[in-house]
């Protein structure tokens, strides 16, 4: 094991489905919520992270920790974080709400990141497919927009 | 199974709109002005988000034109500009007048224009302004290697005049960076740095500036000046206490320096005279700069003599970066002259 300044204190962090997930502390506080919670004293007991599933807290940190390693290189995270986006978009939404709600700003920017990367460059009809998004506009209503913006679609 | 790969029952749900407002705001940001469009159309949330959250709008063949079909490298050359440049103007008057958003952070319009459109463009910077902008980029050169290319660099009766006048009646006490590219500035230039008491970055490139550029200022704001292949001035006269990094890269120019907090020079020595200016009084203007970058193409070395107490030395120069291209001989006494004129390095980076 080596010797981080980190590798003695360890957290619990208890998920919404009653999962206890211990923690390195150096890993966790990654999480902006969780930083707060430490640096004012209040991470003794488990700390309940009531609006995250156990499979996403451990899909979350997995992230930490591989973000929290010194060694890692600017290039190795960037294919290692290319490769952990590669999800469904059930996980990708349960990761959103979760990089949100821990406030991690890293985590949150690579998914939005990755979902606008899902949206580029397709058209209309893709986009609605591929994220199941109900149309409500009115024919003539949407005749009206892609009329405002006629140069994107002609 | 992976517990790391537990699979959420794929529902029919769209959880894309069911994000909370910012994180969609976040996304729609992140894709071009032409994804931004399309997903306008999907829905009512959609069209609402994207009329009004995207805060960084760049305006490029790129972000416009390129789809998927008919995605090609050269799709973005100057021998096409012509016929993109009116379905480009018409694109950007409609998403102007398509978008509610109250703030901008980023305007950004990258296209082969000049002033046959300033109309158009003026109404653009007033629409910027009117949405206290922070970084405003305008880029109306050809893309294809401008600075190289003379066939595409159009003649200085082509180029958009940039007038000042134009932002003081939106708000610019947002206003952080202004970044031109291909603009014609006039005498009155000077005065941006007067009104925009916010500004800390002006970037010139393959602009026609007036016979001489005044880069002052009373505010406090302004810490870096980049001028980059710009013609028609003759001398740069510097006189800020705030600024702190400087960079220009050309033919040499006369400059005169009144600015006591300037630490960092980036300087391109493109011909004898500038090279000699580099060695010979740069460090008498500026004696407390710290970081130099010498970047030059063609045998700038050359230019150089040999003696050692020709060098002017840079007293408090602790970082040296020089540019050498295979182009220059390497000559090692000239190496070890420029070398002991800078007796406080601590870093010397040789980039070639």
């Amino acid at each position: 094991m080596s010797l981080s300044p980190s590798t003695s204190k360890m957290l619990s962090l208890k998920s919404s489905d009653g999962k206890v997930l211990e923690v390195e502390e150096h890993v966790a506080v990654l999480c902006e919520t969780i930083k707060s919670l430490v640096e004012d004293g209040c991470a003794d007991s488990p700390i309940p992270l009531a609006n995250v599933d156990g499979a996403t807290l451990g899909n979350v940190m997995e992230w930490c920790k591989k973000h929290a390693d010194q060694k890692a290189s600017a290039d190795d995270l960037e294919d290692w974080d290319a490769e952990f986006v590669e999800r469904d978009q059930g996980e990708l939404y349960h990761l959103i709400m979760a990089a949100n709600y821990l406030n991690i700003k890293g985590l949150l920017d690579l998914i939005c990141q990755k979902v606008a990367d899902m949206i580029k460059g397709k058209h209309p009809e893709k986009i609605r497919e591929i994220f199941n998004i109900e149309n409500d506009f009115t024919p003539e209503q949407q005749e009206q927009i892609r009329k405002d913006n006629s140069w994107a679609f002609e | 199974m992976s517990p790391k790969r537990i699979h959420y029952a794929e529902t029919q749900t769209d959880r894309l709109s069911e994000l909370p407002p910012q994180i969609l705001s976040k996304i729609i940001s992140n894709v071009r002005v032409r994804d931004a469009v399309s997903a306008s159309v999907l829905s009512s949330t959609w069209k609402h988000l994207c009329a009004s959250s995207v805060s960084h709008l760049d305006f490029s063949m790129c972000t416009m034109f390129v789809t998927p079909e008919n995605y090609v490298e050269p799709t973005m050359n100057a021998d096409n500009c012509p016929q993109y440049k009116d379905l480009f103007i018409r694109g950007v008057n409609q998403f102007l007048q398509f978008y509610k958003g109250p703030q901008l952070v980023s305007f950004k319009v990258c296209f082969c224009l000049g002033r046959g459109s300033a109309s158009d463009i003026d109404q653009w910077v007033h629409f910027a302004l009117s949405k206290a902008v922070e970084e405003l980029c305008l880029d109306f050169s050809c893309l294809r290697f401008p600075e190289e290319d003379k066939r595409y660099r159009k003649r200085s009766n082509d180029l958009y005049i940039f007038r000042p006048v134009l932002l003081y009646g939106g708000d610019v006490a947002k206003l952080k960076l202004l970044s031109l590219r291909s603009c014609l500035l006039r005498p009155d230039f000077d005065s941006i740095l007067y009104r925009c008491l916010n500004l800390g970055s002006v970037i010139l490139q393959d602009c026609r500036l007036p016979v001489k550029l005044r880069i002052s200022g009373a505010h406090h704001c302004l810490k870096s000046f980049g001028i980059f292949n710009c013609s028609g001035m003759k001398q740069i006269v510097v006189s800020s206490t705030s600024l702190n990094s400087f960079e220009y890269y050309g033919f040499y120019v006369q400059f005169s320096f009144s600015a006591p907090n300037l630490e960092k020079i980036s300087i391109g020595a493109l011909d004898r005279p500038g090279a000699h200016y580099i060695f010979g009084k740069l460090a008498r203007d500026l004696p407390q700069i710290k970081t130099l970058s010498i970047i030059g193409y063609f045998r700038w070395l050359k230019f150089l003599p040999k003696q050692v107490n020709w060098f002017y030395p840079f007293r408090k120069v602790e970082q040296l970066r020089l540019y050498y291209f295979p182009l220059n001989e390497f000559d090692i006494q000239k190496m070890i002259a420029i070398l002991r004129a800078c007796p406080r390095l601590q870093k010397f980076h040789l980039v070639s």
